[in-house]
């Protein structure tokens, strides 16, 4: 066989550190490093989620604690509100007191319940305006009283109106409305009528909600 | 001449040292060092995916079981639960708030009207629309109405009271519409 030559033999040399680095570095090498890269970003991320994980686990307890109260506030919020209207069960309830107090309901008429949002509107004088108003006021030292600002909310709740008349001593009338104001906790008499001929008409608005759990 | 020289001998070192130190075997070597050098750290890199490999395996189980778990799925729902509950409360207390600044027609009013009438006055109708209360009255003194007038001003419990004046009929009989207007929210 013949010798290698010195230049064939650096030849042959750069041809093996050529194939060396390249199959070993860019093709072994590089690809098994960034593929560990992912591994170790995945590595990470999935400490961190069962680092959450075990945490929420841990506040197991608390978190049971938590819902409790939340669920307590909401049972307090709804009790502020009167509970579903059924015209069957009010209709007794109405009779109830309406017997209590010897009135004589002649007429009551349940409306259908629709959906609407309550508002407390602050009621206003109806006054006169006048371009010397202002000088006036200051002379007589009066402040403009600014009008409270009506309260209102974008939610929605139930409301149903009922239309009760009734006959007996006016009194007793009187009686029969505290008590309704006393009972229903977001009922409200939006008018009222007393003729001394037929009688006391009253209009009932009242704001509820179906609390009943759906049984499942 | 002490030296002999011995050009055999000369080449043979040589060629000795020459075989010593061929630069071919130099290369081979610096090859083989690189190589060895790449395959270290290839192992070396392998050896830490495989490990990389399996502890992600073993955190892909264990949180499959902790997914699994009762305790986090019960954890998962009640934050769900508690959410909507405090969105729930949150509306509740709105509307609620309104419920509280809005006030009911009672029968205070209707008491105080009664308890400050005059007795010449006789009360025909009272009626009551939003925070409006129209009385219409009759009396046998006109003078009465305005005295009835000043009289619920008076009280504080009205926002106004007014009347338009009032009108004989039926002989001796005035009649007259006291309005008054509520104080409050309503």
């Amino acid at each position: 066989m013949r010798k290698l030559s010195r230049r064939e033999a650096i030849l042959i040399f750069f041809l093996g550190l050529i194939l060396v680095v390249g199959v070993g570095i860019f093709s072994w090498l590089l690809p098994l490093r960034a593929n560990i890269d992912i591994l170790k970003t995945e590595n990470a991320n999935l400490h961190e989620r069962a680092t959450q994980m075990k945490l929420l686990v841990e506040r197991k307890p608390e978190v049971a604690l938590r819902k409790y109260l939340a669920e307590g506030e909401v049972k307090e919020s709804l009790n502020l509100l009167s509970d579903l209207i059924a015209p069957e069960v009010f209709d007794v309830y109405l009779q109830g007191i309406a017997a209590k107090h010897e009135l004589k309901l002649v007429e009551v008429l349940y409306g259908n319940a629709e959906a609407g949002s309550p508002t407390a509107d602050s009621v206003s004088q109806n006054e006169v305006l006048y371009n010397l108003q202002e000088w006036m006021d200051e002379y007589l030292k009066i402040q403009a009283e600014h009008p409270k600002a009506t309260v209102v909310t974008s939610y929605e709740v139930l409301k149903r109106t009922i239309k009760i008349s009734m006959q007996g001593a006016t009194n007793k009338t009187y009686d029969f409305i505290d008590d309704l104001n006393q009972d229903l906790k977001t009922g409200f008499i939006t008018s009222y009528t007393f003729e001394s001929v037929i009688g006391t008409q009253l209009f009932l608005d009242i704001y509820y909600l179906d609390k009943m759990q759906s049984s499942e | 001449m002490k030296y002999k020289m011995n050009l055999y001998e000369v080449y043979q070192q040589q060629k000795k040292r020459s075989k010593a130190f061929n630069p071919n075997v130099v290369l081979v070597l610096f090859l083989l060092t690189i190589a060895l050098c790449i395959g270290a750290t290839g192992s070396y890199l392998t050896w830490m995916k495989a490990t990389l490999d399996k502890e992600n395996i073993e955190l892909n189980d264990y949180l499959s079981k902790l997914t699994l778990g009762e305790d986090y799925a019960y954890v998962l729902k009640a934050q769900k639960d508690i959410e909507a509950f405090e969105r729930l409360t949150q509306a509740l207390n709105e509307v609620n708030t309104v419920f509280e600044a809005k006030q009911s027609f009672g029968s205070r009013q209707l008491k105080l009207i009664y308890q400050l009438k005059p007795s010449s006055i006789t009360i025909d109708l009272i009626k009551l629309e939003g925070a409006v209360i129209t009385i219409s009255v009759r009396s046998k003194e006109a003078s009465s109405f305005a005295s009835f007038v000043v009289s619920l001003k008076q009280a504080g419990e009205f926002l106004d009271a007014s009347f338009p004046g009032y009108q004989m009929s039926n002989g001796n009989l005035y009649n007259s519409v006291i309005s008054l207007t509520l104080k409050g929210e309503y």
